[in-house]
């Protein structure tokens, strides 16, 4: 059975003359890896707010259709009691702190807390998180005077320690340097391998393409396009939505344009391509 | 989690301090100038021997001394104009003796408050206060409300700041004369308020993420717990206030 289910979600936020979603559908099951894309504004953090039951008993607007957590619809839950079972990292890290905690260490052991677990597994748990986002020379700093990367993987860090069923992250890495993404897309690896259901919003492309099990492209208020990963980021038409290609992709495109290289699939990431390139530069070299 | 706040008395129980905080005060109330003048400020200073920082604890209190108690005592030995015996006399200022012990009752109060209450957070995290209160079963909104408010003062003069550069690099006049500094003022309360209430709303989505709202039992991070001797020392305390009101009361009877 599908861990998350949209049935043919329409919204419209209260003071916008449009909609911003129209009848979106997808079912996600559990331990799946999916990344949203579409360009900017096109409504994903939205998509992510109706997911987490934010949306509309947070964000007022007249929403149609159905959202259902392990069969159940998430409008009758209470949004408390979904802490429990979806965690939600959104774009700002700067406003994610509790505003209450001194310290990083206490600011990521804040959720536990609330989740009334005990003192012991807390510290444990914690130390854990700390060492696995690589951020244990933050423990004693004041969450509210990190950088904006620092902040980035506290936040993260707080909600992973809560260690929710399904998590929906947004953006996490927008403000990270390519040693942070990898940092962590190899945290959420480790998810994965946990059997945690992933929702994640990116514009980073070629992490997506590495990492992704499945891709929704959103366009226009609509899902152009819900495909594996590999399928979704070797088919051309995806430019024309806003988005970018893995540059392996691109690469493989032009070659392919240029008449140089024959594929017998676009590689999406850069092991594939290394496999398909690897015996042409042996035998040929012309 | 290394203490912020060291000495003896940090170690208590933060409600045990409450306890006597409110004791003090109270028994302040009802005795007069003698009680908080001979008594609680000597042993006020002398606890706060071991709050681990009695210079800090000394400036402010005699900072507080000198913000209100001196005002209410030199009104009180102006406008005495009882005839009792004369203890200085130059030109048009009298200081007579009813009107000294009148200034001493009417401050005993105030001081034994400022004593109390500055030792109290001199020796107590907010934080810890609030853990304590929780523990009796006040509500964690209510401890919410009280430890965001202390964060976000220190958050919006940094903010503030910020907002001032801001303006500033687009133009708008910031130093100078009280004029300038007034005018200047307005663009820059406009955009302090309206981003502190947009950033309300995801301030209270991160809240619902960390589960602030989930219907369980909230453990806590920090091990703050009631040893025997706060038990030992409260219920002292108590007794004692109970004893000297008797007095109190007693006296006015009799």
């Amino acid at each position: 059975m599908a861990v998350l289910e949209l049935k043919d979600v329409t919204f419209k936020y209260q003071l916008a003359k449009e909609t911003i979603l129209e009848n979106i559908s997808f079912s996600i099951e559990k331990g799946e890896f999916v990344a949203l894309v579409g360009r900017n504004g096109v409504g994903k953090t939205t998509l992510c707010s109706i997911m987490r039951g934010l949306i509309p008993t947070f964000h007022t607007g007249t929403m149609s259709g159905q959202v259902l957590l392990n069969g159940l619809d998430i409008g009758e839950m209470s949004i408390g009691d979904l802490a429990l079972h979806i965690g939600f990292v959104f774009q700002n890290p700067f406003v994610q702190v509790s505003g209450v905690k001194q310290t990083v260490f206490e600011e990521v052991a804040y959720g536990l807390e609330n989740l009334g677990v005990k003192r012991s597994e807390i510290i444990r748990r914690v130390e854990e998180m700390l060492h696995q986002l690589n951020i244990e020379h933050l423990r004693s700093k004041h969450p509210m005077q990190l950088s904006g990367g620092q902040s980035q993987r506290v936040a993260l860090a707080s909600v992973l320690v809560m260690d929710p069923e399904i998590l929906i992250i947004d953006e996490p890495t927008s403000q990270l340097d390519p040693q942070g993404t990898e940092e962590v897309f190899e945290t959420i690896r480790l998810l994965k391998e946990r059997k945690k259901t992933i929702i994640l919003v990116e514009h980073k492309v070629d992490w997506v393409a590495e990492y992704a099990d499945r891709v929704i492209v959103i366009d226009d208020k609509h899902i152009v396009k819900d495909a594996s990963a590999s399928e979704v980021f070797s088919d051309p038409m995806i430019l024309e939505t806003g988005n970018n290609l893995p540059q392996v992709a691109l690469l493989a495109l032009r070659l392919l344009e240029l008449g140089k290289v024959d594929f017998n699939k676009i590689p999406t990431t850069l092991d594939e391509a290394v496999e398909q390139l690897k015996g042409r530069a042996d035998n040929g070299g012309n | 989690m290394d203490d912020r706040k060291k000495g003896i008395l940090s170690k208590l129980y933060p409600l045990t301090k409450l306890v006597f905080l409110f004791c003090a005060i109270l028994l302040a109330i009802v005795y007069d100038w003698k009680f908080g003048y001979l008594i609680m400020v000597p042993l006020s200073l002398f606890l706060a021997l071991f709050s681990g920082n009695f210079i800090g604890f000394l400036k402010k209190f005699i900072g507080a001394l000198l913000l209100f108690v001196i005002f209410v005592f030199l009104f009180k030995i102006m406008l005495d104009k009882s005839d009792s015996q004369i203890l200085f006399q130059w030109q048009f200022i009298v200081i007579r003796i009813q009107g000294l012990i009148d200034g001493l009752n009417q401050t005993s109060v105030l001081v034994v408050m400022a004593a109390v209450v500055l030792l109290f957070f001199e020796t107590t995290e907010v934080e810890d206060l609030m853990i304590s209160l929780q523990q009796k079963k006040v509500s964690h909104v209510v401890s919410y409300i009280v430890l965001s408010t202390l964060q976000m003062i220190p958050d919006m003069v940094k903010r503030s700041k910020v907002i001032m550069q801001a303006q500033q690099a687009r133009g708008i006049e910031t130093e100078g004369n009280i004029f300038l500094r007034v005018r200047a003022f307005f663009p820059s309360l406009g955009p302090l308020i309206i981003s502190s209430i947009s950033e309300l709303e995801e301030r209270a989505i991160t809240l619902e993420v960390r589960g602030f709202s989930a219907s369980v039992e909230k453990t806590f991070l920090k091990d703050i717990q009631s040893r025997n001797i706060d038990g030992i020392l409260s219920l002292l305390i108590i007794l004692l206030s109970i004893s000297l009101l008797g007095w109190r009361i007693f006296l006015w009877l009799s």
